[in-house]
């Protein structure tokens, strides 16, 4: 990884998620190798790379979800903001780095108590900073026009393409840095698709977002960095431009014109 | 190929055919007979508890004591009240006795255990009955419907003693001759099954109450937190096994170890610490099941939104496997409903009016086993306890039928 190191010094970013050493067991199968990269502030990254190679294994290292697998041995080092992730309190890493899913999975209630359900596990009972946070979130997630009338629903009566967004909106309630989103239009139409992806534009003003993306057409869309990983080797990261331009690497040259299966 | 060799081949095909119809036709045939078995048995239950318990089912019978009242009445010879003088008309119906000069008719009948009675079958509404007093001196009132076990009375030449095993002609015939009581004795009521109804009612709820927190949260915990070890994997063998395990043996054990606890021979509370034990297993299983089918991804949607493990499970867990929970209470209440052997030696069999937690009274069920254990069955009001066991049952798996009706839609709507 000669090269990265070399890169990341290039880059005078703010840098969000340091990322050293970082490999992952799952019972005896390394599932990741050697990664080390930095993830920059308010930029988006993609994580591309074929099925199985570890990318959404990779993601769910950031917010510490394979703590909940037994299985799952990692080993390196992951800072967030300067702090080792594995020191930190889970729920408070989590509140800070929020995460989308590939099916939209919003909980059966109400869409304001879908919203809601975070604050309220945090503690926040005031009825009015509630209102607020659900108002907000949800215009932030360019929602709040087509659900305004009717909050109190359930979240279910929305549309795929809706629900997605509305897990955004549950996720930018508890007021994050960084949101974690694994495949999140894999299961929608392209109309919703594109709906999302000029979301992750707007937000990314005020958001580091990392995108697990199977389409590439959409990483050179909305990411400013590319990570190509393959079979848990992060093989090249690289600003989205220059990776898609000019592939350092012969493997993801080979990716990219589509020559991988 | 001749023409003739493929004219012979079809006849082979047609052969083959028809012996394969024929096979089918027997293959279909028999499986509609052997089914159709289940379906004659459930008939057959139905129509015999029916036909024999119909009759005696009434409002009266489910409200009623068990125990018979006995009453001591005489005619108050002192009170002001005076011997109407009248005469009554009344057109008997057929095998009823009317005794004109007080306004009543009397009947044979049989009773439960197949004794000859005698019973007063009609009161005139201004029937000479004003001036009769209970042992007590309070003025009684004589009800249609009740048995007549011994009469002693009196006119002016001297007293009369009734033989009630003469029928109720003798006993009309009697009263016509004489216009005072000396003393009379009759029962009313008994044979209802409110104390047993009662008692039901309170088995079902304190087993309730012990039985679906600790299943519930021994659900909760091989469900969420159990990590998968041989332990756990034992657990969850024996509580395959515990729900194998016939009644009588829990009502064994439960009289074993509750008994010595509340001493005597065992009360409500102690069946229904056996009962509790007994449906552990239905409610752990059928709730864990039920939390396996929750999406993973809603509790991870959960974890990932800060939530902790507890909040996880109490705000998002335990709310959307509500349904298997109330699938598992039903099926617990109705195991409940039906069980007598393990209440036998630990709740009791006697048959009480007035039920109390802490005194051992039968159940419904139990109710039945006393009813059918004596020297002489009684058929017919262990039928009528019986239509109502199965109603409830029926009721029950209706409720429990519309609950997985319900989730299955709502699912469906999610996917």
């Amino acid at each position: 990884m000669e090269i990265n190191s070399t890169q990341l010094e290039e880059n005078k970013e703010e840098v969000v998620f340091k990322i050293k050493d970082l490999n992952l067991f799952y019972s005896n199968k390394q599932a990741l190798k050697n990664i080390n990269m930095n993830i920059y502030k308010n930029k988006v990254t993609a994580l591309i790379g074929p099925s199985g190679c570890g990318k959404s294994t990779f993601l769910r290292c950031l917010n510490r979800m394979n703590d909940l697998n037994d299985e799952c041995k990692i080993t390196g080092l992951i800072e967030y903001e300067g702090q080792d992730i594995k020191d930190m309190n889970t729920i408070l890493l989590r509140t800070k780095v929020g995460m989308v899913f590939q099916q939209p999975n919003p909980f059966p209630m109400s869409i304001y108590d879908n919203i809601a359900y975070g604050p309220r596990c945090q503690g926040l009972k005031n009825r009015a900073t509630l209102d607020e946070i659900v108002v907000t979130s949800l215009k932030e997630a360019a929602l709040y026009d087509e659900v305004k009338d009717r909050l109190r629903k359930s979240s279910l009566s929305l549309s795929g393409g809706q629900q997605q967004r509305l897990c955004i909106a549950r996720c930018l309630a508890l007021g994050p840095d960084c949101i974690l989103m694994d495949e999140p239009t894999s299961a929608l139409d392209p109309i919703a698709t594109s709906k999302v992806e000029e979301l992750i534009a707007e937000l990314k003003e005020n958001y580091t977002i990392i995108i697990v993306t199977h389409n590439m057409q959409q990483a050179t869309r909305v990411s400013d960095y590319t990570a190509f990983f393959m079979l848990g080797d992060l093989i090249e990261f690289n600003k989205t431009e220059e990776f898609f331009s000019h592939p350092k690497e012969k493997k993801s040259y080979d990716y990219i014109t589509g020559r991988f299966s | 190929m001749t023409l003739k060799s493929l004219n012979n081949e079809a006849i082979f095909e047609k052969k083959k055919r028809f012996r394969e119809r024929v096979k089918d036709f027997f293959s279909v045939t028999s499986t509609y007979i052997f089914s159709s078995f289940t379906l004659i048995a459930l008939i057959a239950i139905i129509v015999f508890i029916f036909s024999r318990g119909y009759s005696t089912l009434s409002w009266d019978f489910i409200t009623g004591d068990y125990n018979p009242t006995t009453y001591v009445i005489r005619t108050d010879t002192e009170s002001d009240a005076d011997r109407l003088d009248n005469t009554f008309d009344y057109t008997p119906r057929e095998g009823e006795y009317f005794s004109s000069l007080w306004g009543i008719g009397f009947m044979d009948e049989e009773n439960n255990v197949g004794e000859k009675i005698v019973i007063i079958s009609y009161v005139d509404p201004n029937a000479n009955i004003n001036n009769i007093v209970d042992a007590d001196n309070n003025p009684f009132t004589i009800e249609a419907g009740t048995t007549v076990n011994s009469a002693l009375l009196y006119n002016d030449e001297g007293r009369v003693s009734i033989r009630i095993d003469k029928g109720a002609q003798e006993v009309a015939k009697r009263f016509d001759e004489c216009p005072y009581i000396l003393q009379m004795s009759l029962t009313t009521g008994g044979d209802g099954i409110r104390g047993s109804f009662i008692s039901t009612l309170y088995m079902i709820g304190i087993t309730m109450v012990i039985a679906l927190p600790l299943g519930i949260s021994a659900a909760i915990y091989l469900g969420v937190y159990a990590k998968e070890n041989k332990i756990t994997k034992m657990l969850r063998n024996m509580i395959d096994m515990i729900s194998g395990i016939p009644s009588i043996i829990f009502g064994l054990v439960g009289g074993i170890i509750f008994l010595p606890i509340v001493g005597g021979n065992g009360n409500l509370i102690s069946g229904s610490l056996t009962m509790a034990f007994m449906i552990l297993p239905l409610i752990i299983k059928t709730t864990q099941e039920s939390i396996k089918t929750i999406p993973k991804s809603l509790s991870d949607a959960s974890l990932a939104l800060g939530a902790s493990q507890t909040q996880t499970t109490f705000k998002v867990i335990l709310p959307n496997s509500l349904p298997g929970i109330l699938t598992s209470a039903l099926l617990g209440i109705s195991r409940v409903i039906g069980e007598s052997a393990a209440l036998i030696y630990t709740s009791g069999v006697a048959i009480l009016d007035t039920v109390s937690p802490t005194q051992g009274s039968a159940t419904l069920a139990v109710h039945i086993w006393s009813l059918m254990s004596g020297e002489t069955q009684n058929y017919e009001a262990s039928c009528a306890i019986s239509i109502i066991i199965l109603i409830i049952i029926l009721v029950l798996s209706i409720i429990i039928k519309l609950i997985s009706f319900i989730t299955e839609r709502k699912k469906r709507r999610r996917g």
